[in-house]
């Protein structure tokens, strides 16, 4: 017997055998079938550990299964596909319609400054006779307390006395404020240093504050 | 198409095909996940006119295997070492492990076969499709179909000849 013929008669057992649950008798070859039996016996799926969880999950038996469920059937409809490429069409659309002819720009302003600074800005009312401004140095840096990275630095309480003339100072070379005066304003939380030149005021702000606004906090 | 009941009828076989190709437990879950995943994906796309759906289903099956086998960059297949030699020691403790050891003596094997013919033998005995089925599905001639399970049933024989079963 060649082996086709072989092959040919145990796969016909074979699928008796299958079909059947039990090998057919007698068979050309006992022992060959009796092996076909014990591969066709072979039952692993006990063995899987994601049977029941994963049914729950593909088959809708709980609420995030049958979310899956819901989304794949949506997506798969044939109505769901036809509804999107109709939307798609329908956005292209609009978006070709809605666009408009395009107007020529408006020529760009052209900027242009005052003539003279001191020309544009505006008549001051007379002002109280002028303080001289002087800050103290700080007090010696003191060790951080508690254990902080950072500490404060005691800043000098501002204090003034009468400007002798006006303006004060001549503006030094390539600078072109003169300070014309300087004054305290009490605010909430502090005192304002309000010092005036000839052609702007400038304000310095004098309040207490923390080190947090004026530091980053970072863990090395 | 109802998944819950094509899900019910064709699990134990899914897995006990994916089994015979990859061996391990973990990665036979796995694989068995992803093929039930990618079934209810394209559930709407399947033909009853095109095939039989188990043909269907283990033509899922099989890309899994087959993509499961490129990500690890291997063959399907484990080792052999040392599964053909039976433990000594307490009788009852072997009493008590002998039909998983014989379900392991099993598979290792049909791991001792090449891929083609484990992929035939794993069709043949998990999936109920006749020879012509599995033909159609890998693309070979029906009388090769038989022959390759002819001779890797011989071969598993050998293998097995220490089996309580053979």
């Amino acid at each position: 017997m060649s082996e086709n013929e072989a092959a040919e008669l145990f796969n016909r057992e074979l699928d008796v055998l299958l079909r059947d649950g039990r090998p057919p008798f007698p068979s050309h070859d006992e022992g060959l079938i009796r092996a076909a039996g014990v591969l066709a016996a072979a039952d692993f799926s006990a063995d899987s550990r994601v049977r029941e969880e994963l049914r729950a999950r593909l088959t809708g038996e709980n609420e995030g299964g049958g979310l899956l469920v819901l989304v794949a059937e949506a997506v798969n409809a044939a109505a769901f596909k036809v509804l999107f490429a109709a939307a798609c069409l329908l956005l292209l659309v609009t978006q070709v319609v809605r666009q408009p002819a395009r107007a020529p720009l408006p020529p760009a302003p052209t900027a242009s400054l005052p003539a003279s600074v001191k020309d544009a800005a505006p008549a001051r009312p007379a002002l109280p006779p002028p303080p001289r401004v002087f800050i103290a140095g700080p007090a010696a840096a003191r060790p951080s307390a508690g254990g902080q990275i950072f500490a404060s630095i005691p800043m000098a309480a501002p204090r003034g006395e009468p400007l002798e003339s006006f303006p004060i100072a001549a503006a030094g070379p390539g600078s072109p404020i003169v300070t014309a005066a300087a004054r305290e304003v009490k605010v909430d939380g502090g005192t304002d240093l309000v010092m005036e030149t000839d052609g702007a005021v400038l304000i310095i702000e004098r309040r207490v504050t923390s080190h947090e606004e004026l530091f980053e906090r970072r863990v090395i | 198409m109802d998944f819950a009941d094509i899900y019910d009828r064709y699990f134990d076989k899914v897995y006990n095909y994916v089994r015979y190709r990859v061996r391990l437990i973990d990665a036979a879950d796995d694989i068995t996940a992803k093929v039930f995943e990618a079934a209810l994906g394209r559930s709407a796309a399947y033909d009853p006119a095109k095939g039989p759906e188990q043909a269907w289903l283990f033509g899922i099956a099989r890309n899994a295997v087959a993509d499961w086998g490129r990500d690890r960059g291997r063959r399907a297949e484990v080792p052999l070492d040392g599964v053909f030699e039976r433990p000594g020691g307490d009788p009852r403790a072997e009493d008590i492990l002998e039909g998983r050891e014989e379900r392991e003596r099993v598979l290792a094997a049909a791991a001792a076969l090449d891929e083609r013919s484990r992929d035939i033998m794993a069709l043949k005995f998990s999936s109920g499709m006749t020879n012509r089925e599995i033909a159609a599905l890998t693309g070979l001639a029906e009388g090769n179909v038989g022959i390759i399970i002819y001779r890797a049933v011989k071969r598993m024989q050998e293998l097995l000849g220490g089996s309580k079963a053979i």
